[in-house]
This record gives C-alpha cells, sequence and structure tokens, in this order.
C-alpha cells in the first residue's frame, strides 16, 4: 500500500490543534473569546508552542548564503494554476457550478470565531429555501485520499485553483454565502452534471465492493453517459480513507454551522399541529411503541415519539431548540439502509445507516415539503413518505 | 552577511499577501522561506530519510501555500523567521510520527537496498493514443520539457542525456557511477532525479520527491492513475527527445561503451 500524503498524523493535528496562527494571536495579547482562550490556557502543547516563540527568538543569527534549488516543477505548476485562477473572471454572484473558498466561520451574527487552521472550499449546486443558504458539496487538495465517490477534478476545469482537486460528495454541506471568501473555479454545466449525476449514483447504488479498495489509486469510470475519474472503494479498517472522511466531516462543521445558524433564524417554529401532523402520518408508516425507560415509569421529554420496524429500524421524533422537527434513525440492523431527503426530485439529503453509522438525525423545517425515501440494496424507494405535505384546500 | 531578521519584513509582505501573490512573488517566497529554514539545525529531521530540501518544499505548500486566505481576516496572523522556523519544527514531528520506526540507514545498508527505477519499461511501450488529441498533448509536454531542463541545475539535463535517454540517439546508457568525478553528490542527484530508489525502509511512493516525479506531476500526471499511462509515456519520450536537442554539455569521458553492463551502483 503506498503512503498517502499528506500523512493523517499531519493532516489531523493541522485540522485539530490549535493552528500556529492562533498561538501567534494568544502570545501577542490580542482578543480571543473566552472559551478559546481558556482552551488554550489548559493545554500543556499549546504553552509550549508559545513558548517556543518566547524563547527562540534569534534575530542575531547570521544566515548563512545557502544556494537556493530551482522551483521544483510541480510547486511552479501549483503556483501558476492559482495565479490563473486568480486573474480568471468569475461570475460574481453565486451560481451553480462554482467552487468558492471559506477562510472564516461566519455566521448571521458575524464572525464565530472557530481556529481554522486551513480554508475549506465547497461546490455550490443549488439554493436552499433558506435565503442565502446552498446546497453543495465539501471540495479539498488531498486526492491522494479519493475514495470511488470523490470526483477528481482535471485539466477540463481549469481554470481551477489547486485547494480545489476532488468533490466529495459523500459529505454534502449547506453553506451560508457570506462565508464565502473567494471563487476558486466555475465548472461547466456539462461538468456540474457529472457531479450530480455521480452524486445520485452515490445514493441509489448498492455498496462498492471494499475487495476493490486500492487507496492512492486513480480511476476511470462511467456514470451514465459521464465519464469520471475517482478513486477506488474503501476498504476494512485499516483503509486511511475512513479516518481521512471522519477528520474531513467533522471539520465541515465549520461549513455547516453558520448555515445552520442561518436556517434556524430563518424558519419558522413548528406549530404543535405541525408536529402532531408528522407524527401521524409517520404512526401510518411504521409501529409506534414505547420505549422500555418510558414503561418502567422515567420521566419523559415532552412531545417525544416513538417508531420501529421490528429488529431493523428505529425512528424518534422530537422538536429542536430552534423549533424544527428532528427525526432521529437509529439502524438494528446489520443490512444497511440509506436515507434521502427529497424537495419534489432533488435531494437534499442523504445518509448511509449501517455498522459504521447507525444513526443518523434529519432536521426537518415544517415550512419546506419534502419526501422521506428510505430503501436498501434491493428496493431503494422501500418507503417514500410525503413529510409536511400541505393539507388540501389551505 | 544578512541576519535572520532582515528577512522578517519581505517575508511578512508575502506573507500576508499570500492570497494576490503572482507568480514571481510566490518564487521570492519561496526563496526567503528556504533560506530562512536552511540557516537552522533542525534535529526534527534526523531520522526522516528525506532530504531536508523536500521537507522544506512539502512544508511551502502544506503549511504556507496551502492555507491561504485573503488578507486581512483575523485567521492570517503574522510571521517572522523564528515563527516560520517553529512551524516547520512542529511540521516535521508531525511527518516523524507518521512513520514509526523509520530510522536512518548506513550508507552501506541504503546502497544494498537501493533498486534501479525502470523508467525504461515507459520509454519502450508504445503509447495508445486514440483518445488523446495528440498534437496539442505533445506541445504541451513539449514546452514543458523545454522549460524543465533551462530551469534546473546542469547535471539534471546530462543525467538525462547520457543516461535515462541515451538509447534514444543509438548510445549505450552511461552508467550512473561514472558521473561519480563529474556530478558533486552524484548518488543522491541521481535518487533527487528518480533514477535511483531512495534509501527509504517504508513503503511509499518513490516518485513523490523526485524531480522526474514531480515534473510529471506538474503536467497533472500521476503514476496511480490507470489513464494516465499512455500520457505518462508520451511526456518521458517528449523529455528524452528534448533532451538530446537542448543539452550541449559534453562529458569528460566517453567510453560508456565499455561499463554500460556495468551498472552496479
Amino acid at each position: 500500500m503506498s503512503m498517502l500524503w499528506p500523512p493523517l498524523t499531519l493532516l489531523e493535528n493541522e485540522l485539530f490543534t490549535p493552528s500556529d496562527g492562533l498561538i501567534q494571536r494568544w502570545r501577542a495579547g490580542d482578543e480571543l473569546p473566552v472559551d478559546l482562550k481558556r482552551a488554550l490556557e489548559t493545554d500543556p502543547e499549546a504553552y509550549a508552542r508559545r513558548d517556543a516563540l518566547d524563547t527562540a527568538v534569534v534575530d542575531h543569527a547570521v544566515l548563512e548564503e545557502t544556494p537556493v534549488p530551482p522551483l521544483p516543477p510541480d510547486l511552479r505548476a501549483l503556483i501558476r494554476q492559482r495565479v490563473a485562477a486568480r486573474t480568471a473572471v468569475f461570475s460574481p454572484i453565486p451560481k451553480p457550478g462554482q467552487i468558492v473558498r471559506i477562510d472564516e466561520a461566519r455566521g448571521p451574527q458575524g464572525a464565530l470565531h472557530w481556529d481554522l487552521s486551513r480554508p475549506l472550499a465547497v461546490l455550490l449546486n443549488a439554493p436552499t429555501e433558506t435565503p442565502q443558504v446552498w446546497y453543495s458539496w465539501l471540495v479539498t487538495a488531498e486526492a491522494d485520499y479519493a475514495s470511488d465517490w470523490d470526483l477528481l477534478l482535471g485539466a477540463e476545469d481549469q481554470p481551477c485553483d489547486p485547494l480545489a482537486r476532488m468533490i466529495q460528495l459523500w459529505n454534502p454541506v449547506h453553506v451560508y454565502l457570506p462565508s464565502i471568501s473567494r471563487v476558486l473555479a466555475e465548472l461547466c454545466p456539462e461538468r456540474l452534471a457529472t457531479v450530480r449525476a455521480l452524486a445520485a449514483a452515490f445514493v441509489t447504488e448498492p455498496p462498492s465492493d471494499s475487495a476493490q479498495a486500492q487507496p492512492g489509486r486513480i480511476v476511470r469510470r462511467t456514470v451514465g453517459d459521464y465519464a469520471v475519474r475517482t478513486g477506488t472503494p474503501l476498504g476494512g479498517a485499516d483503509d486511511p480513507r475512513h479516518r481521512y472522511q471522519q477528520l474531513y466531516h467533522a471539520y465541515a462543521e465549520a461549513v455547516r454551522e453558520p448555515a445552520a445558524q442561518a436556517a434556524a433564524q430563518t424558519a419558522p417554529s413548528v406549530n404543535r399541529g405541525g408536529l402532531q401532523s408528522l407524527a401521524d402520518t409517520l404512526s401510518r408508516w411504521f409501529e409506534p411503541y414505547q420505549p422500555i425507560a418510558h414503561a418502567m415509569g422515567e420521566t419523559t421529554m415532552p412531545e417525544t415519539w416513538h417508531y420501529q420496524i421490528p429488529d431493523r429500524l428505529r425512528l424518534t421524533l422530537t422538536r429542536t431548540a430552534d423549533e424544527l422537527a428532528l427525526l432521529r434513525l437509529e439502524i438494528l440492523s446489520a443490512e444497511s439502509l440509506q436515507v434521502q431527503v427529497l424537495d419534489a426530485d432533488e435531494i437534499v439529503q442523504t445518509a448511509r445507516l449501517d455498522h459504521d453509522q447507525p444513526v443518523v438525525e434529519l432536521r426537518l423545517d415544517p415550512a419546506e415539503p419534502r419526501v422521506l425515501l428510505i430503501g436498501d440494496a434491493d428496493q431503494p424507494e422501500r418507503y417514500r413518505i410525503p413529510l409536511f405535505m400541505e393539507e388540501e384546500g389551505r | 552577511m544578512a541576519k535572520l531578521a532582515d528577512w522578517d519584513a519581505p517575508l511578512q509582505a508575502l506573507w500576508q499577501r499570500r492570497d494576490d501573490l503572482d507568480e514571481r512573488e510566490w518564487e521570492q517566497l519561496y526563496q526567503i522561506t528556504f533560506r530562512i529554514l536552511r540557516a537552522y539545525a533542525f534535529p526534527e529531521h534526523q531520522g526522516l530519510n528525506l532530504p531536508l530540501d523536500d521537507c522544506i518544499t512539502d512544508f511551502f505548500v502544506q503549511k504556507v501555500y496551502e492555507p491561504t486566505v485573503r488578507e486581512g481576516y483575523s485567521v492570517n496572523t503574522p510571521i517572522h523567521a523564528n515563527a516560520l522556523r517553529c512551524y516547520f519544527q512542529r511540521f516535521l514531528l508531525d511527518v516523524q510520527r507518521a512513520h514509526p520506526g523509520r530510522a536512518s540507514l548506513d550508507d552501506a545498508q541504503a546502497e544494498r537496498e537501493m533498486t534501479a527505477l525502470s523508467w525504461q519499461e515507459f520509454l519502450d511501450a508504445e503509447p495508445d493514443t486514440t483518445d488523446l488529441e495528440e498534437s496539442f498533448v505533445g506541445e504541451r509536454y513539449q514546452t514543458a520539457a523545454r522549460e524543465f531542463l533551462e530551469q534546473q541545475e546542469s547535471w539534471v539535463g546530462l543525467y538525462l542525456r547520457y543516461h535515462l535517454c541515451a538509447h534514444y540517439c543509438g548510445k549505450n546508457p552511461v552508467p550512473l557511477v561514472r558521473f561519480r568525478n563529474h556530478i558533486p553528490s552524484y548518488h543522491q542527484k541521481a535518487e533527487k532525479l528518480g533514477l535511483k530508489k531512495r534509501s527509504d525502509d517504508e513503503p511509499g511512493d518513490p516518485l513523490r520527491h523526485t524531480l522526474l516525479g514531480r515534473w510529471l506531476r506538474s503536467l497533472d500526471l500521476t503514476l496511480t492513475a490507470d489513464d494516465d499511462r499512455d500520457r505518462i509515456q508520451i511526456a518521458l519520450k517528449i523529455l528524452c527527445q528534448q533532451s538530446l536537442l537542448w543539452v550541449k554539455d559534453e562529458l569528460p569521458f566517453t567510453d560508456a561503451a565499455d561499463s554500460a553492463h556495468s551498472e552496479k551502483d
């Protein structure tokens, strides 16, 4: 197995330990959010890194005249691609197919002061019903870690900043447009159609054959009428791409959180009737049940409904703090299930329930008519449940 | 003689403007980064079995080039030479942790473990050009090959012309060992170009840090991509043709034929 670059330890430390910039700001006495400052003050490694900056200043050191080797050709190519993307003319208005960069987590109330050591990128797909929030997929630079559901960008997508090398179709996110700092590329309509076709295949095709896993290998395949370059399916537990995906799924929270805040700000409350109506709908499809804890007389949360497909799936419906409906699905069997939420025929959320991810939570807005699909490999649409449909005559 | 602190101002000026640098300014930032880091000793580099220059380039891509953010953002913090040193130290430690158990090999052991990389199979193969816009691809690769030869130090052209590509003009390749007195550190340079496998004891992509590997990557070609093999074959053939055309330096020895079969180094 080839060593993939960058190593996961490097990436993990970069994404999830205090950034170099944050240590610098802490050292310089910049004003930092209280919780962030407290976290730094209780982190011995952060102290060590700050001390290294404090104590090792050697401005009197003499710089030897070390000859600098020529710029490596791959680095020169990266620089040229970036400069070409900088000078390209992209639409100033966000449009489907644009790949945009996010430098800091910024919600409706301003910067969230998250410590982002690396900028993030997303491919814009379509606007949601929440103003300024779009459906998108995360886009990253580490092509070595491509799986069969990562689409690799290529020469046909130039000009394109090298920060955007692969589209993580397994990692859809909502993005809040004011978070965006710069456009990195603009995919042509046919390429965007290709991306969408592969995204649809991701949620409809049966799970990939892990025996085909070859981390680091790039293959060409066809999806419908489109040719794409991707990695190979994920392998067993020792496949480093599992960890890579976990890291980026977590890091993408910096994109999701501002969008969630924007949605919460504009979402109408789920009135009692709306939640009850959804509960009634679900009871027509699934078997309501009373959890053991309730039967034993323990305090229950108000407005919580429980359903099940015995030995296969458990569902719990509640209200969120921001007045949306929260539907929790938990798989009970070894066979995986695919969950999709549709807006008309457009997929707005997907998840796979299996041994590795047994639980998924769906936040549902009563103002948005949606269809919930639950299926398996044999029957992708085993359950097709209209949610929050407008009542006739209303 | 410059002091390290003398580099702080130009480093800071370029660092803060990373989001808007042009090609020349990026090259300047690379040179400054390189000079600063080369002025320090890094015990953390011990045992990595990767030349420090390559570590600096990896660091530059990973920690300077990629995390570029818009000027003025709170995350775009100031920089100075010593901070750069600290960042690089931490980078080396992270890379070190990714290779547990890797230790330096002594020269003899390294020598035993070296095996020649076979570029020859690419050069001998006949690429399938059915799906390629051959003239466009060829022209692009030709320009890139010429630029590569112009920008690299002269030993790169010598190795290509007289070793890797010699058979293109009907000559036997000059064994690498024959360059010993002509190219300082001839062995390391052969590794750097990609003519010899590095003395790593870890699995990995042996070409990632070689100049030939880097050149192919600059053309968006990767050996692990199924559909890049034809393009790689074309690119390498063109690089060879260009090296025969453009490399004019002569070697001080011409007795290549007598040792062509004694390639042992």
